[in-house]
């Protein structure tokens, strides 16, 4: 008897300090803070406007852009084949739905530095190693992709195939939106990512 | 060890060695608390043996708080614990289907199979029903298929549902357990069969 | 006395569990609770605060990551400078919790602020905004002309 009043006791006042804790059921960052931090500092986690156009010019599949803006601003401006998660969003929902395929290159992008780097930082602190972002965010894409300049005949080779990367992805670029809304719908619902579920279980 | 695993890459031959290991953990513990006789199973039904519910219900309750301070001590991610989904229908039907089986045969899947590797006959029996009953399950699914997915309410824990912290909801659980425990053992002494001792 | 020996296995236990969890909850030199919760000053802007705003805090402390000196200069007593890579060095962590006012990061590039500010914030600091020289927060100040000649492709 003994023992089993003293495992009782102990099962209990374990009980009692877990219900005094303030634990909630939400994600807090795995990541030690230092190894974030040096993370999150290499400059191995962006990616150049031009690495992002010539990805989307060779249609690479490792690759999943993720735009932070609202729905307005995604259906009237996006980068062909990316997928809207509004910031908001993405900072309540749990990243494994969506982020949990290491072999996907997640990259975030947002108008500017702020939304996407949040993310960024947001993302690889909660362990998802395969997050990284588009630097300068659309202003540089337009600044550098679609602004490109023939700029004379006498530029090196690869002055040559950045300004050709260039041009192919500012035209898929304008292609893609400036079509109807109806056809914009139909090529994005083609690019849905399907919601990855836990696995497990007796099944 | 999914959670575990998924984040340190675990090659998969360490894996399925530690799935073995535990696996065997668990039929040594149910094989030397005696599930592997049908009486004992049968006796909670009964009420003349409670030790099922005591067995089962403690393990419940000390990975339960075993999880919930892993988790706070940042050693296990929680939200990479697999939820099972919640069929209302599927879930009750399911259910009773399984109990009945339970009492009539005296074993239930995880103990049939521990008193199967000790060589019992009617565990054998026991096996091959069971996996006739899978058997038909597959055969017979696109006439069930609409039963079986019904009511689909997704993986819910019951602290998110009622509402509370899941510390909370231990600290009840465990309260809970204490009295259930308490109950059964005034029942034991109500329903004791003096023809059937308590060790097997 | 004699209940206590009886008990001493139990009371055991518990203590040692007790100052484990104490010792998480007090020492939590990491990352803290709810991610999405201490994110929350990151929407719409609320973090980002203009240079023409600085003198209108009290306490105001500027954590100064860029290359240039010119912050310091203006604001000399209340700027430290700080290296990116050292930001999460006990003095400057120290220093950071003791202001009273608001801790204000400056980099050359909104990028490393912003990643900065995401990190400090998750270790619970709180109060922290970030310099910016736009006024306007995640606006596309670039036009877009539809080409409606060339024939849409599906890709």
């Amino acid at each position: 008897m003994e023992m089993r009043k003293k495992i009782t006791i102990i099962l209990l006042l374990s009980g009692l300090i877990l219900a005094l804790l303030p634990l909630s059921a939400n994600r807090s960052f795995l990541i030690k803070p230092e190894k974030l931090l040096s993370d999150v500092l290499n400059s191995d986690v962006a990616l150049t406007v031009d690495q992002v156009a010539k990805l989307i010019v060779n249609e690479d599949s490792t690759i999943r852009l993720i735009d932070l803006r609202s729905p307005e601003e995604f259906s009237s401006l996006s980068i062909p084949g990316s997928v809207n998660v509004p910031y908001s969003d993405l900072i309540s929902s749990d990243l494994y739905i969506f982020m949990n395929d290491r072999n996907i290159r997640n990259i975030f992008y947002s108008n500017t530095a702020f939304y996407s780097n949040y993310a960024l930082v947001y993302a690889r602190g909660l362990g998802y190693k395969n997050s990284f972002v588009m630097e300068g965010g659309l202003s540089e894409w337009f600044n550098t992709v679609m602004e490109s300049k023939f700029t004379g005949e006498r530029i090196s080779a690869r002055e040559n195939a950045l300004y050709e990367t260039r041009t192919k992805a500012a035209q898929l670029f304008t292609q893609f939106n400036s079509m109807p809304d109806s056809l914009k719908a139909v090529f994005m619902a083609a690019n849905k990512f399907s919601a990855k579920k836990l696995d497990g279980g007796c099944e | 060890m999914g959670p575990l695993s998924s984040y340190l890459l675990f090659p998969e031959w360490l894996d399925l060695l530690i799935a073995f290991m535990i696996g065997t953990g668990f039929g040594f513990a149910l094989e030397q608390a005696g599930f592997s006789s049908s009486r004992k199973l049968a006796g909670m039904f009964y009420g003349y043996d409670t030790t099922v519910l005591k067995v089962f219900f403690t393990a419940a309750i000390v990975a339960l708080i075993g999880s919930q301070f892993l988790n706070y001590f940042g050693l296990l991610n929680l939200n990479q614990v697999y939820v099972n989904e919640f069929y209302t229908g599927a879930a009750i039907i399911g259910g009773v289907i399984m109990g009945a089986g339970f009492i009539m045969g005296g074993f239930c899947p995880g103990t049939g199979l521990c008193a199967l590797s000790i060589g019992k006959i009617d565990a054998f029996v026991f096996a091959a029903g069971g996996l006739t009953g899978a058997f038909l399950f597959a055969e017979t699914y696109p006439a069930i298929q609409d039963l079986a997915n019904s009511n689909y309410k997704g993986a819910v824990k019951i602290n998110e549902s009622l509402g509370m912290s899941p510390g909370l909801f231990t600290l009840l659980l465990v309260v809970a357990a204490a009295l259930m425990f308490w109950v059964a053992e005034i029942a034991e002494k109500r329903f004791a069969r003096p023809e059937i001792t308590n060790e097997l | 006395m004699d209940a206590l020996k009886k008990y001493r296995f139990v009371s055991g236990v518990f203590l040692i569990l007790l100052t484990a969890v104490l010792y998480r909850s007090f020492t939590h030199s990491g990352f803290r609770y709810d991610a999405p919760r201490l994110a929350g000053q990151s929407f719409q802007g609320s973090n980002i605060i203009t240079e023409e705003q600085i003198p209108g805090f009290q306490d105001a402390l500027i954590i100064d990551m860029s290359n240039s000196e010119v912050l310091k200069d203006r604001y000399s007593e209340i700027t430290l400078k700080v290296r990116p890579d050292s930001i999460l060095d006990k003095k400057n962590i120290r220093r950071m919790l003791k202001n009273k006012g608001p801790v204000i990061l400056v980099s050359s590039e909104n990028t490393i602020s912003a990643r900065i500010w995401m990190l400090l914030s998750q270790k619970g600091l709180k109060n922290i905004f970030i310099l910016s020289e736009e006024k306007d927060f995640e606006v596309l100040k670039n036009k877009f002309r539809t080409d409606t000649l060339s024939i849409p492709e599906l890709i």
